[in-house]
């Protein structure tokens, strides 16, 4: 008996080495099946791999450039996962991103006469709300006439996008007005560098900051815990006296507001005025970092980091080895599919061994 | 009479734009009812649009492209099955990596096959088909008879996935599975099965869809050329309520905001194009909210199923 | 929490084995290169070797859009084909990564850097300025009435080039083809290498045709052809019998539509008569082969200008394709005024464009 319960155990502890294995396989398989594919459109694998190692971690600027990448896709992934944490699929991070592009530019321009001490904080308060009210949209929707968040997020995202054509084009347009752009933020309401030479500034910083706001929301409030087991269980938490509605438009809120912050940090930091196109599918790939993060904290900054060295690696994979960019989103998307394979993979592997554990107990039972 | 012809010539627009939407609806409809929620419209389409103009161009003929893009459907939907039944992550997650693979992948893929040339590649692609005598009624004769074959395939699948849904024996256990899993594996229904079967065969008539949007009205493929009828689809099953004649209204209402974006446009009443492309978006929502009920859903949608 | 620590460990695991793989896969080329350089330097002798300039062009979509980015990649084709350089180009960079290309090539003393698109003009600006070795030309486009010209700044290494009054050709021709006086341009979306098209058409019909309802909105999209061949179908039965378009892909769609219906289209971009035979009368093309080739030879012979360099229809700036035998199937009487236009905007003779 004693000898079963301390294997029971094992098996358990050895999880943890198995998971790093697994999903190191899965990886290495999704990116040799990318590289078998880069060979097979005809071009060299191996110096793709390298500028794409290279472009990502190859010193400052490479590192700096995953930064910046990384810092809109930790927001964007908070975003999803904390929907997910609901039981809600937020798929609008891209619409809620330009919102909150747009609302952090707005005031940035024409907010004037504060200083940086109070102007910055307003303006990301500003581009959180611009995102969160797009949320609070589909989340409204749903609590009042029951539509589905998946479609409508989705539909407010084309929506946000046109908008955003519309405002650079028209009433937000640079004087005299022939670019599709806005005039720049005010220098008040701009991010300042993180690293001298690169251009990483420091809305990573805010971003690993609300990472911790987000741990201490979920894991740490009471609303929190009630979102999660919403999540766990809509109807069952709607038994048991928790608000669900009510959680519903929070949680829609919040990580409306957590996409919006992607998109005004990027132009506080980066891009310092509003153009159509800032995002060159953030959004989307908030889904990808939070499955990689299991919906985690620390998990989320991770997944953005693997998808931020992407996004960076693969701009210098294109200029390097000369293989299209479209390539680095097949790779990203055999990446899900290996991950999200192993991952369940592994889970039915355990439960076998588990099975089988218990067989053997009632055996000698 | 004038004005009857107007609106004849309006509906003949709508029931063609209608058809790709309604086509995706169907499949999707078959894999929701089957408990399985595929977000990955768009990528099956792209990837089908992609494969009907290179099965047109290398075979010649536009129905055999539409059979390579049913195939390459058909593998996209094999790929979520094992993905999402056989491993049972979730469902979000994998539809959307298939739409991330579709775009991704059909313009890699059509760099290869057709080469960097200002003038596309033209192939075979379908033709209006005349019903004679019916094409003929007044206002709505043309409309309805004076289409594309795929057209009146789309229109045609309406009744019949709706006599497979409910009136059929396989149809009743399909259901059943999208119910309750548990109850229809009790039953001796196999749950796996079905659901591999609907999603294999939904996105069969997904990539229809996608076919349609390269070879019916086009003959060539343009990158990202499904523009969001993929989710647009999505809409129109659940403003649907489940039920296929629901889906070929909702996409039929969905495709008249583009019919009145281009009575509006071209009216030149100044309306900025912007919000004319916002259109159909507002409409689907305005749509989902009024007529969105909670209780049509299948049971058991989107959830994962374990045996045992 | 153990499975994000297990991914974390994954990813470095992989990065760490591929480029541990690659590195030693990467020495070999690097032995050789030195070698290749004192070669071409001894070939070149005391004349500038052409073939050794460094020159890429930097592109926000695909070179297969049938439009704004494939023109542009002809034009480095043409060079590569010509002077025998490097052919070099990037697709799809994000307006938010231009900076970090540019940057790139820069650094490495790029003769010719190519930014290929007025959304970029902020970053080609600023890296312009940090390196002052290279030779930006920032794509551009140019409206008719010369309100452009404020946005320019002067920066000794950078170019805003494009030609101009391209809309001014394409409303001529369009005046001149119409049955119905009515004819119509459509835009893809408001951007200036789009705007600058649609600005000069009304201006272009009224030299031939004083009548004509001139229409010009936009679709809203580049990428969706069937959306566009619909837009297109409502003109058409409308009455408007001559269209074109301007949407990458989605003009394709456009031109199908008045292939359909028998109604005249005008090519833009390429030589589009193959994609509707039936329909294309004429193509009209930003002639951007021709001006990078001569910004090209402008830097070779140290004769570079910064600034706006723009190309009028005098300078050949824009180029109208062959007839394709509808010279034939025309009515003379239209022929003849469409040669007579175009040979007059060429020489000046109708205003200065």
């Amino acid at each position: 008996m004693k000898v079963l319960l301390s294997t029971k155990m094992k098996t358990q502890g050895k999880a943890g080495v198995k998971q790093v294995i697994v999903s190191f396989g899965a990886t290495v398989f999704a990116l040799a099946l990318g590289m078998l594919l880069i060979y097979a459109i005809g071009f060299d694998p191996f110096s793709a791999a390298v500028a794409m190692v290279d472009g990502a971690f190859g010193g400052k600027n490479a590192f700096g450039e995953t930064l910046v990448k990384m810092t809109p896709l930790i927001f964007t992934g908070m975003s999803y996962a904390l929907a997910s944490r609901c039981g809600l699929t937020n798929l609008g991070m891209e619409g809620q991103l330009y919102m909150g592009a747009l609302a952090g530019t707005a005031t940035g321009i024409y907010v004037s006469g504060l200083p940086a001490a109070l102007h910055l904080p307003l303006t990301i308060l500003a581009g959180f709300l611009g995102g969160a009210l797009w949320g609070l949209i589909a989340g409204a929707l749903k609590v009042r006439f029951g539509a589905s968040e998946i479609i409508t997020t989705v539909m407010l995202n084309t929506i946000a996008i046109s908008f955003i054509d519309y405002m650079v084009n028209g009433p937000m347009i640079e004087p005299p007005g022939i670019n599709c752009q806005t005039q720049p933020v005010r220098s008040t309401a701009q991010l300042p560098n993180l690293i001298s030479g690169t251009r990483a500034h420091w809305g990573f910083v805010i971003a690993i900051v609300f990472v911790v706001l987000f741990w201490l929301f979920l894991w740490r409030s009471k609303r929190g815990y009630e979102v999660r087991v919403a999540g766990l269980n809509l109807s069952a938490a709607r038994y048991s006296g928790i608000h669900t509605d009510k959680n519903i438009l929070l949680v829609m809120f919040l990580a409306g507001g957590l996409a919006g912050l992607a998109g005004c940090n990027e132009i506080l930091g980066i891009q310092i005025r509003m153009i159509p196109e800032i995002s060159p599918g953030y959004g989307f790939d908030g889904i990808a970092v939070s499955l990689i993060g299991n919906n985690t904290p620390v998990g989320i900054v991770i997944g953005a980091l693997l998808f931020g060295a992407f996004r960076a690696g693969g701009n210098r994979m294109q200029i390097r080895a000369k293989v299209p960019n479209a390539i680095v989103s097949v790779v990203q998307a055999l990446v899900i599919f290996a991950v999200v394979a192993s991952q369940m993979l592994l889970d039915k592997w355990n439960e076998y061994q588990m099975k089988k554990i218990n067989r053997q107990e009632s055996e000698v039972a | 009479m004038d004005l009857l012809q107007t609106i004849g010539g309006y509906l003949f627009t709508d029931i063609r734009m209608a058809a790709p939407v309604l086509l995706a609806g169907l499949g999707l409809l078959l894999m929701n009812w089957s408990g399985l929620l595929n977000i990955g419209a768009e990528g099956i389409m792209l990837i089908a649009a992609l494969s009907a103009v290179a099965g047109s161009h290398y075979f010649g003929s536009v129905w055999l492209g539409l059979l390579l893009a049913m195939l390459a459907g058909a593998i996209f939907g094999l790929l979520f099955a094992v993905l999402t039944v056989t491993l049972r992550a979730n469902q979000t997650v994998v539809g959307a990596a298939l739409n991330i693979l579709g775009l991704s992948l059909s313009t890699t893929l059509n760099r290869v096959l057709f080469g960097i040339e200002t003038t596309v590649t033209k192939v075979d692609a379908f033709k209006v088909l005349e019903i004679p005598l019916l094409s003929k009624i007044p206002v709505i004769g043309r409309a309805f008879f004076a289409q594309m074959p795929i057209v009146y395939i789309a229109f045609l699948l309406v009744p019949v996935i709706h006599y497979f849904l409910f009136k059929t024996k396989p149809g009743l256990n399909l259901r059943s599975v999208g119910e309750n899993p548990r109850v229809a594996d009790t039953l001796g229904i196999n749950v796996y099965r079905t659901q591999y079967l609907a999603t294999i065969v939904g996105s069969t008539i997904v990539a229809a869809g996608g076919a349609f949007l390269s070879t019916g009205l086009l003959d060539f493929f343009a990158e990202d050329m499904v523009a969001g009828r993929g989710y647009i689809a999505l809409a129109a099953v659940i403003f649907g309520k489940y039920k296929p004649a629901g889906i070929m209204v909702a996409a039929m209402i969905f495709m008249a905001g583009n019919v009145v974006s281009n009575v509006l446009q071209v009216a030149g009443i100044g309306i900025p194009y912007t919000f004319l492309t916002m259109i159909p978006y507002i409409l689907t929502i305005i749509a989902l909210t009024i007529f969105a009920s909670r209780a049509v859903a299948p049971a058991s949608l989107g959830k994962p199923y374990k045996r045992g | 929490m153990k499975k994000c620590l297990a991914v974390l460990l994954a990813v470095l695991m992989v990065f760490g084995a591929v480029a541990i793989a690659g590195c030693a896969k990467e020495d070999k080329p690097d032995v050789s290169k030195p070698e290749e350089t004192k070669a071409g330097e001894v070939d070149g002798g005391d004349k500038k070797d052409l073939s050794k300039m460094k020159v890429v062009a930097l592109l926000s979509g695909v070179i297969t859009d049938n439009g704004w980015n494939q023109i542009c990649y002809e034009s480095v084709k043409n060079l590569s084909d010509k002077y025998g350089i490097k052919l070099e180009y990037n697709e799809n960079i994000a307006v938010s990564d231009m900076a970090e290309y540019i940057r790139t090539y820069a650094e490495e003393k790029y003769d010719m850097i190519i930014v290929h698109g007025s959304q970029f003009k902020a970053s080609a600006e600023e890296m312009a300025r940090a390196y002052p070795d290279s030779h930006f030309c920032l794509s551009y486009g140019f409206r008719v009435d010369a309100s452009t010209a404020d946005q320019v700044q002067d920066i000794p290494n950078l170019a805003y080039v494009g030609p101009v009054n391209m809309g001014v050709l394409i409303g001529a021709i369009m005046g001149i083809l119409t049955e119905n006086n009515k004819v119509v341009f459509l835009g893809g979306q408001d951007i200036p290498a789009i705007t600058d098209i649609v600005s000069g058409i009304e201006e272009g019909v009224r030299l031939t045709n004083k009548e004509a309802e001139v229409k010009t909105d936009y679709l809203g999209t580049l990428t969706d052809a069937d959306l566009a061949k619909e837009r297109a179908l409502a003109f058409i039965n409308d009455g408007f019998d001559v269209i074109s378009a301007s949407a990458n892909t989605a003009q394709l769609g456009c031109l199908h539509a008045a292939e359909e219906k028998g109604v005249y289209a005008l090519g833009f971009n390429g030589d589009q008569y193959g994609v509707a035979p039936d329909a294309i009368v004429l193509s009209v093309m930003r002639n951007y082969p021709a001006i990078y080739e001569d910004v090209f030879l402008s830097i070779a012979e140290g004769k570079w200008k910064s600034g706006m360099v723009v190309y009028t229809l005098k300078d050949k700036g824009t180029v109208v394709s062959d007839w394709h035998g509808w010279d034939k199937k025309l009515p003379k009487e239209k022929v003849d005024a469409i040669n007579d236009v175009i040979q007059k905007l060429y020489n000046g003779d109708l205003g200065d464009y």
